[in-house]
């Protein structure tokens, strides 16, 4: 059950990438034509994945973490919203841990990212809606030192 | 005499397999009828160890991650083999926030959570040779304690 789901999710989500990427880089010859066919095909839920994912208020950028953040979904996430960070102007990154039940290492490494690269641009990154395992994880790895966690939405 | 069960899978080292190794190792904890803490404690070391072996071991190359899972009594014994390029100071490689490949967002932090997690973890490995990592966590909940 919880498997199927994750697979769901990560399925979706290249999906969601694909978008991305036919949106800023438009393809050209013969083997952009093929991807953008390919595209096609799965084109239909893609915005609403994308909105899943990610979403843009502003100079905000909430962050809906997956179920599981891993080193697999945390690389998805990586590309994703250094995408969005390039091409809009993005003051804050607010992680939001609502449907998270398992976070390791990899997680953190990518929070941590992004933190970086927020803080190079005067921004500022904040996760929500954590729950007990996930406050746990932040707090053993010391992040909580560097963004501001809350337990509920902000 | 005291209860035993194993079993091993071995799969491809991409990070897909990740949550699959995750659940599959869960699923085969639940005979000692852990609590929900305890098997996510398992889960997340567990999944240090298979992240290490793609990362680090096989850099990114898909080869075969092994994960052997036993169970004596109320323990559960896990070991994680790669067959990649293994560690060559395993005491720093286990140091909290050291990492080989601080470029590409590793935290460094992945043994100090195998390590929170569970009871026992050793690490053997030797340069070009690979790598295993057996953990150790004893269940606490005596299975059956709770029925008639």
């Amino acid at each position: 059950m919880e498997d199927s789901e994750n697979h769901r999710l990560s399925g979706s989500f290249s999906g969601a990438m694909a978008a991305v990427k036919r949106q800023s880089i438009q393809p050209s010859g013969a083997e952009g034509s093929a991807e953008a066919e390919k595209g096609k095909k799965i084109r239909k839920g893609d915005a609403f994945c994308m909105e899943d994912f990610f979403r843009i208020d502003g100079t905000d950028l909430t962050v809906r973490v997956p179920a599981e953040l891993d080193h697999h979904m945390a690389e998805k996430i990586k590309k994703g919203s250094d995408r969005l960070i390039e091409n809009r102007n993005i003051r804050r990154i607010i992680f939001d841990f609502q449907r998270t039940h398992f976070m390791d290492s990899s997680g953190i490494g990518m929070i941590m990212g992004r933190y970086k690269n927020m803080r190079f641009m005067g921004g500022a990154v904040i996760a929500v809606n954590v729950n007990d395992r996930i406050h746990r994880i932040l707090t053993l790895s010391g992040i909580y030192k560097m963004i501001d966690i809350y337990e509920s939405s902000c | 005499m005291e209860q035993t069960n194993e079993m091993m899978i071995e799969f491809d080292s991409r990070s897909c397999n990740e949550s699959f190794a995750r659940v599959a190792v869960a699923a085969f904890m639940t005979q000692l009828n852990p609590t929900l803490e305890e098997v996510a404690d398992v889960k997340t070391a567990l999944s240090e160890a298979v992240t290490n072996a793609i990362v680090h071991g096989y850099e990114n190359e898909v080869r075969k991650i092994t994960v052997h899972c036993r169970i004596e009594g109320q323990e559960l014994f896990l070991a994680v083999t790669d067959k990649g390029r293994g560690i060559e100071d395993v005491a720093k490689a286990m140091e909290p926030l050291f990492t080989t490949k601080p470029d590409s967002e590793r935290s460094g932090m992945g043994f100090a959570f195998m390590e929170a997690f569970m009871d026992e973890v050793q690490v053997i490995s030797a340069p070009g040779e690979g790598t295993t990592v057996r953990m150790k966590k004893k269940i606490g909940r005596v299975a059956g304690e709770y029925m008639d």
